[in-house]
């Protein structure tokens, strides 16, 4: 285990823990929902808004960076935490899923992902040494492995492939990665919806001296009970100690569930967008700020949130605001 | 009651302050000149008051213009407070005025019963018994009277002269209905002077509307705002502003709306006039900014502060594009010497990143640093008055302006 990185199990409940995980940037306490913060920035949230959010740790994407500001720039200026002015905990992606779900001619090999760049046309190349190579530009305080991602419909030989293509991947990475001192690399458990190759890949992965892992290929949109399957085979064999990432599934998923199976760590892509999109999160679901019935509605979007929109605002402002003015996005509220 | 006072008058520039008003309001800055916080449905373009609230010195007045709050107004007249607190600006001395002076309003809407505002849906029109309707759910300090500025350079006499009598009546008209309510009677007047581009009919707006118990007055009629007030010479109607401004009573403020680039706030200023807004930073270029403004506003000779500007800055004039290429590396703060949330926490080189990539956060460092260095300079310009040095103010911000 690196020793960047503490993990402390706090209590347990069957399977379900609390934590707190610490990593170069700070203490995160797990179960943790990761804001994602595409290009290095939160929807028009200042760092300092963020941290008064007590948020402890941001995603961003490492295809998006990789490309703008680009990893030169990033190396330049110290990494993506000086860049952005963000001094919290910070985990990137490998940069592969996307370019598999936003690119049109993504090809994967033995060597990489290849793929269009989609400014110039020009074909380029991702490997697992590449990816590594611009997130230890990035400086996140977690980085994921490149993984050969299938979609979790994908059955046959193809799913089997791409577990050991991933595991192959895996040690190229952690050969690769330069600031093994301060930066952790997550392996990424994928099997499909196998039980037995994603046991066998579970079981490789933890040979590997890693502070932590990830659960992949999973999109949520599986059926439930396939779904809670493969994420409880998964965090089965997963040493205890360590945290585990449950990649990708946000808010599609009943968290509550993937927190009882054993999971600590999740992206949150949700409240951002929904925030955009002139919605609000609350208990209950999401209220659509911007429905007339909200016009003459003089309470705050949540009456137990103590965030200082809660605090201020009426839904009946926010719905004045929501649709027309660019302000409403800055009204940060989260649950 | 808040009251204005007149303090000193040197060399045409006044000094001035708003006084009489409540403990939030007053501990915020409210010496003129002073530019009021430009406001779009009652909040500043891009931030929330809690980045408000990171901006320091704010000045203690806020302009809430009208056409971005009729839309609401069945809401703010059941929302008990009014849109002070609907909008969580409370703490502000408030101004609606009639129309929007960062945005163009369309030319030929008015009539004798009513006055035309555009929202974002539409044409409302406002007439008497509508505008005290409206002013009793909004319950701020100041209002403007209705009036129908809509003339400029190309206007006929004969439309000047209706353009003067017609604010002339709403004024009257607004005035005796005002009195039958007592909602009211916390609600001030600002009176609006009009007249083209010609001298008698300016005079006579002037004259007449100084006679009115109005609180203040607000200098219009010269173009319709937005695009056309940031390019509008100040320096072109010098005369015929100051005669005109000469016939005011020298106890009551006089605004001047509209985007005031640097040169024509110090025209402004020293023409006599008190208040004006921050449309300017938080709105030029119909909100397709990409510039920060970065004109020295500290005397060489005179100042206290660092001059850190380097040559790079000097030759800028008075903004400087950070979509530009040459920014992508810069690890400066937007402005070296500024003390701003932006500039103390973020460098040019993030700034055209996230205008290249289109993020939201681009607009808002931008207008908070834009907004501290256009509340510096009034601050500046305040000291300059008293300490004499104005007109060396002047010409050093005029002398950077870009050729
Ligand atoms: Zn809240
Ligand atoms: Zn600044």
């Amino acid at each position: 285990m690196l020793s960047v990185s503490k993990y402390w199990v706090n209590a347990l409940y069957r399977k379900a823990r609390t934590s707190k995980i610490t990593l170069p940037h700070g203490e995160v306490d797990a179960p943790v929902f990761m804001p994602v913060g595409t290009q290095g920035t939160l929807k028009g949230l200042l760092p300092e808004q963020l941290e008064e959010l007590n948020c402890q740790i941001i995603l961003g994407n490492t295809y998006h960076l990789g490309n703008r500001p680009g990893p030169d720039l990033l190396e330049k200026v110290g990494g993506l935490h000086k860049f952005m002015g963000w001094k919290k905990s910070l985990l990137t992606d490998s940069g592969g899923f996307q370019m598999v779900s936003l690119l049109d001619l993504a090809e994967i090999t033995e060597e990489g992902v290849k793929f269009q760049a989609p400014h110039d046309k020009s074909v380029m190349m991702l490997t697992p040494e590449k990816s590594i190579h611009i997130q230890n530009a990035i400086g996140a305080d977690i980085m994921m492995q490149l993984d050969d991602v299938v979609a979790s419909t994908t059955t046959g030989p193809r799913v089997e492939e791409a577990m050991y293509r991933t595991i192959r991947w895996l040690d190229r990475g952690l050969k690769a990665n330069k600031n093994a001192t301060t930066q952790n690399l997550f392996p990424i458990v994928q099997g499909g919806l196998d039980p037995d190759l994603r046991r066998k890949c579970a079981q490789e992965l933890i040979k590997r001296d890693v502070a932590g892992f990830a659960i992949g290929g999973l999109s949520g949109g599986e059926e439930k009970k396939l779904f809670c399957k493969m994420v409880s085979i998964s965090t089965d064999i997963l040493p205890r100690d360590k945290p585990r990432y449950l990649m990708g599934v946000g808010f599609a998923v009943d968290l509550v569930v993937c927190v009882a199976l054993g999971c600590d760590m999740f992206d949150c892509v949700f409240p951002t967008r929904t925030a955009r999109f002139g919605s609000a999160l609350v208990p209950t679901g999401q209220l659509q700020l911007k429905k007339d019935k909200y016009k003459k509605d003089f309470r705050p979007i949540d009456d137990s949130c103590s965030c200082s929109t809660c605090q201020r605002y009426t839904r009946a402002y926010l719905h004045t605001v929501v649709t027309r003015e660019p302000v409403a996005c800055c009204l940060a509220h989260s649950t | 009651m808040m009251k204005f006072v007149l303090k000193q008058v040197k060399n045409g520039c006044r000094l001035g302050q708003l006084v009489d008003l409540p403990k939030e309001v007053a501990e915020k800055s409210l010496e003129t000149p002073m530019c009021m916080l430009y406001t779009r449905a009652g909040s500043v373009p891009y931030m929330g008051r809690d980045v408000l609230d990171r901006i320091d010195k704010l000045p203690g007045a806020v302009n809430m213009p009208i056409p971005l709050l009729v839309e609401n107004m069945d809401a703010m007249a059941e929302f008990p407070g009014g849109i002070k607190k609907f909008a969580a600006m409370d703490d502000f001395m408030t101004y609606c005025s009639i129309q929007d002076p960062a945005v163009l309003t369309p030319s030929g809407y008015n009539t004798k019963k009513a006055v035309s505002v555009w929202s974002c849906h539409g044409k409302y029109e406002l007439d008497i018994p509508g505008y005290i309707k409206l002013m009793s759910s909004l319950d701020v300090d100041w209002v403007q009277s209705l009036s129908d500025g809509d003339t400029d350079r190309n206007t006929s006499e004969k439309r000047v002269i209706k353009s003067v009598e017609r604010t002339i009546n709403y004024l009257d008209e607004l005035l005796e209905e005002k009195e039958k309510h007592e909602k009211l009677h916390s609600t001030k007047l600002i009176g609006t002077i009009v007249g083209g581009y010609l001298e008698e009919k300016r005079f006579h707006s002037a004259r007449e509307t100084a006679k009115r118990p109005v609180a203040g007055f607000s200098m219009e009629g010269f173009h319709n705002f937005g695009p056309e007030s940031e390019t509008f010479d100040l320096e072109d109607v010098k005369h015929l502003l100051s005669k005109t401004l000469e016939l005011l009573p020298q106890d009551k403020p006089r605004i001047l709306p509209g985007l005031m680039s640097p040169a024509n706030l110090l025209f402004a200023v020293e023409l006599g006039f008190d208040i004006l807004d921050t449309s300017y930073p938080l709105f030029y270029r119909q909100m397709k900014i990409c510039s920060a403004l970065c004109y020295d506003y500290n005397l060489p000779p005179t100042s206290t502060d660092n001059i850190l500007r380097d040559s790079d800055e000097q030759s800028l004039g008075w903004e400087m594009d950070l979509y530009d290429e040459r920014y992508r590396e810069d690890t400066a703060p937007v402005v070296k010497s500024c003390t701003c949330y932006t500039c103390t926490h973020h460098t040019r080189a993030y700034i055209n990143h996230l205008l290249k990539v289109s993020e939201l956060l681009a607009k808002l460092l931008l207008n908070v640093h834009n907004l501290h260095h256009y509340l510096r300079t009034f601050e500046v310009i305040r000291r300059a008055i008293a300490d004499d040095t104005f007109k060396h103010l002047k010409q050093h911000i005029i002398n950077q302006k870009p050729s």
